[in-house]
């Protein structure tokens, strides 16, 4: 986790800055993976901030295929 | 056009991991290291912004 904000805190400021929130987030998650995922998928709607996850540690394929889908939407 | 992907991490080994799957795609990366930093960057024109937990 980043010590002067994390991946949370970052994916709130840039979904409330309207000039900001169109850039789609991929969040990167770590041993706190399943809480995370809980996390977000019980806020839901609104209050979901990343546009998608993946856990650590990374698979180069599956990251570019993530990233592609979400450059497709 | 190329896309530039804002990669937001501490960790230099998975920033440079991460870097380096995404230029072998041709895909243009910028780095921040911190939340902070991540934000002030995203000022600049990024298409896709991967962050760390």
């Amino acid at each position: 986790m980043m010590p002067d904000k994390d991946g949370y805190a970052v994916c709130k400021e840039l979904k409330a800055n309207p000039t900001l929130n169109r850039i789609p987030i991929l969040l990167l998650t770590a041993v706190v993976s399943k809480i995370a995922t809980t996390r977000y998928t019980q806020q839901g709607g609104l209050e979901t901030e990343a546009d998608d996850y993946i856990d650590k540690p990374v698979e180069p394929e599956v990251l570019v295929k993530r990233i592609e889908a979400l450059l497709a939407k | 056009m190329t896309k530039k992907i804002l990669i937001i991490d501490d960790d230099p080994d998975l920033v440079e991991a991460v870097t380096m799957i995404l230029e072998s795609k041709h895909y243009k990366v910028a780095v921040a290291y911190g939340g902070i930093e991540g934000l002030q960057r995203q000022r600049q024109k990024i298409r896709i912004s991967l962050s760390s937990m």
